[in-house]
């Protein structure tokens, strides 16, 4: 994963390091619905990029995730 | 002007694991995402009305009776459709002929009732006025729904204003204030007992429409965000108001709350915080003190306000009679 996808999980969404993994599922990592829509949020004032809650929750894992952020990121 | 507060809860106490045993829900979940681990409510015992005598009376509760000369109710719960809840609280309170209404803004209420009083008193309507958030949001929810029940608690809180000059301590500051009719159904309860609400829309406006009004209030009066001592958030959810401090880059320590303890209290919100927060010393005269709420309608604002020193107020008195 990214340093800025990491350090949101971490630092705005409080949650636990150990569990910010490539591989772990959102469900893995401790997301729940109000962080799906905190990420969103702070996705959109960061970096202007809109992704949505249902787009967030489809993805299978952490690192997709963070691919997705990329990709919109890029302007691809 | 700010010049008194006060606040009133009822004495029944509903925790978590009272919910747990009737609702398929867990302490865990309710505390994650809402903050909250109790809230009061007030049942069959206490009405709006009751509550809302209470939280009046605390302030007015200083040794002598102070001349009050127009009432103000923010409630989204009154007793009944007609007439208003203000006529009835204010001749409990001895305060008969006075104006009194209710005012309807959602958990915007109180913000909405502090502009009109203060506005009654610049229009010469009156020199000093009650302003009063009341609500039995409990009430609200379909005992059933274990998404919204966990929510909501029942309380008032109370201000008092007096006419004043814009350079002294409890002035308040321009307030901010806006609604979005589109956003109706986001939040909606057509009777008691069947509130819906859809709580990811809910939480996205809340966030940006605190933020944005407070950003506004500060500015009105020229402050930085760096130079507010204490954010006072309406009291939905710890989440939503966490996440409005981040985004004022308002540190943890200068945010006031008590949703814990007390839940969402709709219009009682900020006033019954304000009460508890200078009782217990969390909020101090000199703090510069923002406040800010968002509720149905949609409904939000935010006003700005020194903290006054309250040992210090002196008011019109009333003679006994």
């Amino acid at each position: 994963m990214t340093g800025d996808l990491t350090s949101i999980l971490i630092h705005d969404l409080k949650l636990p390091a150990d569990r910010l993994t490539d591989d772990a599922s959102l469900d893995h990592a401790g997301f729940d619905s109000l962080a799906v829509v905190e990420l969103s949020v702070l996705l959109a004032d960061r970096y202007g990029i809109d992704i949505s809650d249902s787009d967030i929750k489809d993805v299978a894992t952490l690192g997709r995730l963070d691919l997705l952020i990329t990709t919109k990121r890029s302007g691809r | 002007m700010v010049c008194g507060v006060g606040a009133a809860l009822p004495p029944y106490i509903v925790s978590n694991a009272d919910l747990t045993a009737r609702l398929d829900t867990t302490d865990e979940w309710i505390r994650s995402r809402t903050g909250i681990t109790r809230r009061h409510v007030a049942g069959a015992d206490l009405s709006t009305t009751d509550l809302a005598v209470r939280a009046a009376a605390q302030t007015l509760d200083d040794g002598e009776p102070v001349m009050v000369e127009a009432l103000v109710v923010a409630t989204t719960t009154p007793d009944r459709c007609c007439p208003a809840t203000a006529p009835a609280v204010a001749t409990r309170l001895g305060l008969t002929g006075i104006p009194a209404y209710d005012l309807a803004a959602g958990c915007t209420g109180f913000l909405y009732a502090l502009a009109t009083a203060a506005g009654l008193i610049a229009a010469g309507t009156a020199r000093t006025a009650l302003v009063v958030g009341a609500d039995r949001l409990a009430t609200l929810p379909d005992p059933e729904d274990r998404t919204t029940v966990p929510l909501f608690g029942d309380g008032a809180g109370a201000v008092v204003l007096r006419r004043g000059s814009a350079d002294e301590a409890g002035a308040l500051g321009p307030v901010m204030l806006g609604s979005d009719g589109t956003g109706a159904d986001l939040i909606r309860a057509f009777r008691p007992g069947a509130l819906r609400m859809n709580g990811s829309d809910v939480f996205r406006h809340a966030v940006d429409r605190m933020s944005t009004a407070s950003r506004q209030a500060a500015t009105a009066v020229g402050w930085e965000l760096a130079d507010v001592d204490r954010l006072v958030p309406h009291q939905a959810n710890s989440r939503i108001t966490s996440f409005v401090a981040r985004q004022l880059d308002i540190p943890d320590g200068r945010q006031l709350g008590n949703v814990d303890e007390v839940g969402n209290t709709g219009a009682a919100s900020i006033p019954l915080l304000l009460a508890q927060a200078a009782s217990d010393g969390r909020l101090k005269p000199g703090h510069r003190t923002l406040l800010t709420a968002f509720g149905a309608g949609l409904s939000w604002g935010a006003t700005t306000l020194t903290w006054p020193d309250l040992s210090l107020t002196r008011l019109p008195k009333r003679s006994r009679t």
